[in-house]
């Protein structure tokens, strides 16, 4: 007993041996820099000239009364929100159907889903915006065609911010797509079959069976999601920037942080809207693991 | 023993991730520099470089490396600060008081003083700093009005517009509708959106100068502090302006084709750009006839318009061995016939004092290159706070812009140039530049 304790104790301290150093440096990569942000964000401070006064929650109270802030934050949840919910239902539902057919022209169909999340951003964004444009834009012309009067995706933001939702969706729901294909391939046939003999028709089994037992990876999907989409930047200042733009440019937190931060200089400021950013992209995970947690 | 082996493994993995190499070989001579201005890349690479290397064919290269303006200003203050600075850059002098303030650009050395000798006398003036000069300006770029030919011809007009009011009566003449009723050429293409800076330095020319009011004025009681200078009478007028402009004159709306490319493709009477703009009408409407005109006369009686010096520094954390080269290119770079190709190349203004640009430029931007007797030419001023109060306004304009409600509404407008004026006066409040 006392060989078998001496062993397990010999073996803990090898682990630990092993895996301390690279644990200390991934420590240090990603918590160190969170918590030089919480620091400076309690401060007034130029990114340039480097001067540093503390200022307290100041600049939380500031990003709490900035028309810009609080525009970025609508935006980036508004998104979040429905670019999230069709991501995730159009994956699964694309993988249900790719799951129940099995030959090779779905096996290219899962290919061609699988491309935009290979593209790069910018150049997807960019070619989007040729598809969005009011006056020469595919989607103007073909409504144009049926009578539908043109839309001004680009500059009307109640109209931009639907395609920002558009683009990233698309953009994902071909990750989405492959992950929850995993899923449904690891779920036992047998519990298909017990359900068919039960009489369950296929809406009964999918919500019975499938839903049920995918309930781990989608969650682990509307959470990696939720954290893309609330990072949302490159498909918003791509679409809204540029000579032939006259909106507005798309707000969202990331951008705030950005020009904050990098344009206008104040790194204070862009810390504690940082620090805001991560708090809601925790509250919201959290959110998520207590309403799919197992009763 | 092969667990103590393993653990020496994975340290000495770890450990790697933190080596370097070192040479002790001497390094070739290779010069950095970064520029913004996607006119004179050209002329950098095919102009100034071969120039200067038959001068130091010791210099391996040059790498020069073009990044698009929004990018490169908010690339300079992570890079420059973190002493990944290039040998030599161009920049817009605005942009370099911060650098100068935190001590990351040098004053000039001797050497440069004396190109700068050779430069128009307002330019000696606007590069000093506390009695010292930074920086020496490479290439100016002004703003001026483009006029489609063809456009005037069929309308009867013979002459550019001379005052702001004519030529809101002829780009409201000229502007063309859909049957949407939606403008499909605008008679003025207006900035309304996108870059803020872009937006607000539109705005500056065309409303605050022609009105004789600039952003910020000196403080009184405190010289050298100043103050939003628009929050008056010529401020409201120039809002109004742009609110007439849209929905009285409606010269332009938020749909219709922008800018330079707009006025290529025929799709604007008018467009109001800088000099370098004449590259994209060339590229991409040869058949276009057009013409130039200086800026009109505002309400303040006078012809406004700005002039921007792109300047070319030497970082302060530039290598001791690189300094006389980057000195020098500088010095090919200002040399009489190089700043000729400059103009033909990049289409924007010497420096050089007493230089004569006719002849090097397309004769129908002349009109565009001469300031009048009753032009008054503004530079941008050199303060800390400047572009971040400039990024403000330019952020707030568009949606000020959308609202058809201040359209006769002069309480409404009001309301807006004050918010504005508090903008301002709050990032000059933030650096430290504020007075009343």
């Amino acid at each position: 007993m006392l060989k078998y304790k001496k062993q397990k104790r010999n073996d803990l301290m090898f682990v630990t041996a092993v895996i301390l150093p690279i644990t200390l440096l991934f420590a240090f990569i990603r918590f160190v820099p969170i918590a030089q942000s919480l620091i400076t964000s309690f401060y007034q401070k130029n990114l340039v000239l480097r001067t540093q006064v503390f200022i307290g929650i100041d600049n939380y109270k500031f990003l709490l009364g900035d028309q810009f802030f609080i525009k970025s934050l609508s935006n980036t949840m508004f998104v979040t929100l429905f670019a999230t919910l069709f991501s995730v239902s159009i994956g699964l539902l694309l993988a249900s159907v790719v799951n129940s057919v099995q030959n090779q022209f779905v096996r290219l169909g899962q290919a061609i889903l699988f491309l935009p999340v290979v593209i790069s951003m910018v150049p997807a964004t960019l070619i989007w915006k040729y598809i969005f444009d009011y006056n020469f834009g595919l989607l103007n012309h073909i409504s144009g065609l049926i009578g539908i009067p043109k839309s001004n995706w680009l500059n009307d933001p109640n109209l931009t911010r639907w395609a920002v939702i558009i683009i990233s969706t698309w953009k994902e729901i071909g990750y989405n797509m492959m992950i929850f294909l995993v899923g449904l391939k690891a779920i036992p046939r047998e519990l298909y079959e017990s359900a068919s003999l039960d009489g369950a028709g296929k809406w009964h089994k999918f919500w019975s069976v499938t839903f049920p037992q995918l309930k781990p990876i989608t969650l682990f999907v509307i959470i990696v999601e939720t954290i893309k989409f609330v990072k949302v930047f490159t498909q918003a200042i791509v679409l809204t920037t540029g000579s032939q733009s006259s909106g507005e440019i798309f707000y969202t937190m990331v951008y705030y942080l950005y020009q904050t931060g990098f344009h206008l200089r104040q790194i204070g400021l862009a810390s504690a809207a940082s620090i805001i950013l991560l708090l809601l992209v925790m509250l919201l995970t959290w959110i998520q693991m207590v309403i799919t947690k197992e009763r | 023993m092969k667990k103590f082996l393993t653990v020496i493994l994975a340290l000495a993995m770890v450990s790697a991730l933190f080596a370097g190499g070192a040479s002790e070989q001497k390094e070739d001579i290779v010069l950095t520099f970064w520029t913004s201005t996607a006119e004179a890349v050209d002329w950098y690479t095919n102009v100034v470089t071969p120039a200067f290397k038959v001068k130091h064919p010791e210099v391996k290269d040059v790498e020069i490396t073009f990044t698009s303006i929004e990018d490169f200003n908010k690339k300079l203050p992570i890079v420059i600060p973190s002493g990944e600075a290039p040998d030599l850059m161009e920049m817009e002098d605005s942009w370099a008081p911060q650098f100068i303030t935190a001590g990351y650009i040098s004053p000039n050395s001797d050497r440069l003083n004396n190109v700068v000798a050779k430069l128009k006398p307002s330019l000696q003036m606007a590069i000093e700093h506390n009695g010292k000069k930074y920086g020496v300006p490479a290439m100016l770029i002004h703003e001026f009005m483009y006029y489609n030919k063809t456009m005037f011809d069929a309308a009867g007009i013979k002459e550019f517009p001379n005052t702001m009011d004519e030529l809101l009566e002829v780009a409201q003449k000229l502007t063309k509708r859909d049957a949407a009723g939606n403008v499909d050429i605008s008679g003025f293409s207006m900035r309304l959106g996108g870059n803020p800076n872009g937006t607000f330095q539109k705005f500056w020319v065309l409303a605050l100068l022609s009105n004789g009011v600039e952003m910020v004025e000196e403080s009184k009681t405190t010289p050298g502090k100043f103050h939003c200078g628009f929050d008056n009478e010529a401020g409201y007028n120039a809002l109004k302006l742009y609110i007439d402009m849209l929905y009285g004159y409606k010269v332009d709306d938020f749909n219709s084709m922008k800018d330079s490319e707009a006025f290529a493709a025929g799709k604007t009477a008018i467009n109001m750009r800088e000099s370098q703009s004449i590259q994209t009408i060339l590229e991409l409407g040869p058949n276009l006839d057009w013409r130039s005109a200086p800026m009109p006369i505002g309400k303040s009686g006078k012809r406004a318009t700005f002039e921007i010096a792109l300047n070319l520094y030497v970082p302060a954390s530039t290598k001791e061995v690189n300094k006389p080269y980057a000195e020098s290119f500088i010095e090919t770079a200002l040399e009489q016939k190089v700043q000729e190709e400059m103009v033909r190349k990049a289409f924007c203004l010497s420096p050089l004092a007493g230089f004569n640009h006719v002849g090097l430029i397309d004769p129908r931007a002349e009109v565009g290159y001469t300031f009048p007797d009753d032009m008054v030419v503004y530079s941008v001023p050199i303060h800390n706070a400047y572009d971040a109060a400039a990024t403000r306004v330019g952020n707030a304009l568009p949606s000020i812009f959308k609202d058809a409600s201040l359209y006769n509404n002069p309480e409404g407008i009001r309301k807006q140039v004050s918010y504005l004026a508090k903008l301002v006066n709050d990032a000059y409040k933030e650096y430290g530049e504020y007075a009343e």
